[in-house]
């Protein structure tokens, strides 16, 4: 199980149901009444992730979950499973049910700018 | 289905420094933009969305900008606008400005003669409209090529340049302490006919921030500069026919004649011009002892010196101007709005055709005048050009 770290917290970093995500701004029009189409290509968009990882406590939950949209949610993601360690944000944390204590499954969302 | 496939490009710039060293640099925080020209706005404007970015140049009041933007294919990155950002507008969630951009013709507007008194543009011996107006471009700081600036090169004011035993009435050809120069510009380009009535000049600004005075009438040529189709580059499209406005008279008044002092002379040098053919009039219309009905419009200027185009002086006659008018006003306007994908450098004045049989617009030689052009590239990287033109049936 590869530990990673992001914000302070140490976790373990679930390559199970791990999905990256790599879009651009693609705008599709389709000229009404014919058979032409254009498509514009506007440059690519950030790669995004969505990833499981299991916290070891309840604090490391609260710590990780008050840092989307702060200036904390910009830092380095290590990881064995990345490689080097990598500038990532975190978007968001989520989790479906509360332990209280012990360990914590979280979904979360990071964007590689 | 054929399908485009081309990148958008959208590159916003700003000058900086002080001149004469100064230096375009890229604001990479720019992620939208439209600009707008035409002969129904008195400037060239643009509308640029940015957000904040470390690497931004610092951007205020009258912050000479510049925008590149395009399709690959198509036209490519080309300047589309020139000018300057007035006024700022920010917003706190998302961090988002909006930087309004005006054209450089924006300074005309916005300079006002400072010469204590006003200042006579004619002279004594009168001056032609184009040096004119070429004056105030250059007292506001308008950057302008000459050749461009054209006009009917008469004498303007030769004849008639105010009242000197009339110390309190300005003079028609002088602009005034406080007036802005377009103001004064605008009241050039309203007289500014030849004789052979074939147009009016009028000073405009188009793309990448080029200023032109050049003769206009809302009559396309024979030859289309660009043509669409419906079903191949057309997203959507609608045409408006108004009869508003039109008229089959039209009375122009200009100045006194000479001789005729003021105060208490009443008497200014007139024409009028008419047409029995208008079949956009209502019916039941009280007519004229010729037997026809007329509906009429009215015109006056101090600018205008004589009154027929026979009559002595290299000056602008009230009969060029009525002939000029009727034509444009004795006549219904169709109004052909329609926004395209396609990246072509279109300009306002240029000659537009559009096939589209659901408009029931087939015939080819139909064509339409390009008065109003707005170019959009928005956040998700899609160009998109709206057109509004007229035509007159």
């Amino acid at each position: 199980m590869p530990r990673a770290t992001f914000g302070g917290v140490t976790f373990d970093l679930l390559l199970n149901g791990l999905e990256d995500t790599h879009g651009g701004n693609t705008s599709i029009r389709e000229i009404p009444g014919g058979t032409a189409a254009f498509v514009d290509l506007g440059g690519p968009l950030l790669h995004r992730r969505t990833v499981t990882i299991k916290v070891d406590s309840e604090a490391d939950y609260r710590t990780l979950a008050a840092l989307p949209g702060t200036s904390g949610a910009q830092g380095t993601l290590t990881s064995p499973a990345e490689g080097a360690a990598r500038t990532a944000v975190l978007l968001s944390v989520a989790r479906s049910w509360r332990k209280g204590t012990g360990p914590q499954l979280l979904r979360t969302e990071w964007v590689y700018p | 289905m054929a399908t485009t496939v081309r990148t958008t490009t959208l590159q916003f710039w700003v000058l900086t420094g002080t001149p004469p060293s100064t230096t375009w640099v890229q604001h990479t925080g720019a992620f939208a933009a439209t600009c707008t020209f035409g002969f129904d706005q008195r400037y060239a404007e643009a509308e640029v969305r940015t957000t904040v970015v470390a690497s931004a140049p610092a951007v205020t009041y009258w912050s000479e900008v510049r925008l590149d933007m395009g399709c690959t294919p198509g036209a490519g990155v080309a300047t589309r606008f020139r000018g300057y950002v007035v006024p700022l507008d920010q917003a706190a969630y998302p961090l988002e400005g909006v930087l309004h951009c005006r054209g450089y013709l924006y300074r005309a507007s916005w300079v006002r003669n400072q010469t204590k008194g006003g200042t006579d543009l004619a002279g004594g011996t009168g001056t032609s409209d184009q040096a004119q107006v070429q004056a105030v471009l250059t007292t506001c700081g308008v950057p302008f090529t000459a050749a461009n600036v054209a006009g009917t090169g008469k004498a303007l004011g030769s004849i008639y340049n105010g009242n000197p035993g009339d110390v309190f009435t300005p003079g028609p050809y002088w602009w005034q302490e406080g007036e802005p120069g377009l103001s004064c510009i605008e009241r050039l380009d309203e007289v500014s006919v030849p004789d052979d009535a074939s147009g009016r000049y009028r000073t405009f600004e188009t793309l990448a921030g080029d200023v032109y005075r050049i003769k206009l009438a809302t009559t396309p040529t024979a030859t289309p500069d660009f043509s669409f189709t419906e079903g191949v580059d057309v997203l959507d499209a609608k045409i408006t026919r108004d009869p508003t406005g039109a008229g089959n008279k039209v009375i122009v008044d200009g100045a006194s004649p000479p001789g005729v002092s003021l105060p208490g002379g009443i008497e200014v040098v007139t024409f009028t011009a008419g047409s029995a053919f208008a079949p956009y009039l209502p019916p039941g219309l009280p007519t004229a002892p010729d037997g026809h009905a007329y509906v009429g419009t009215r015109f006056a200027s101090p600018l205008i010196e004589k009154s027929l185009v026979a009559d002595p002086g290299s000056v602008l006659a009230c009969e060029a101007i009525a002939q000029f008018l009727l034509a444009e006003l004795n006549c219904v306007i169709d109004t052909l709005e329609f926004s395209t994908p396609r990246d072509d450098l279109l300009g306002p004045g240029q000659t537009i055709h559009l096939q589209s049989p659901r408009l029931g617009i087939t015939d080819t030689s139909q064509h339409y005048w390009l008065q109003h052009l707005e170019i959009t590239l928005d956040e998700r990287g899609q160009f998109t050009q709206r057109l509004s033109c007229v035509r007159k049936s």
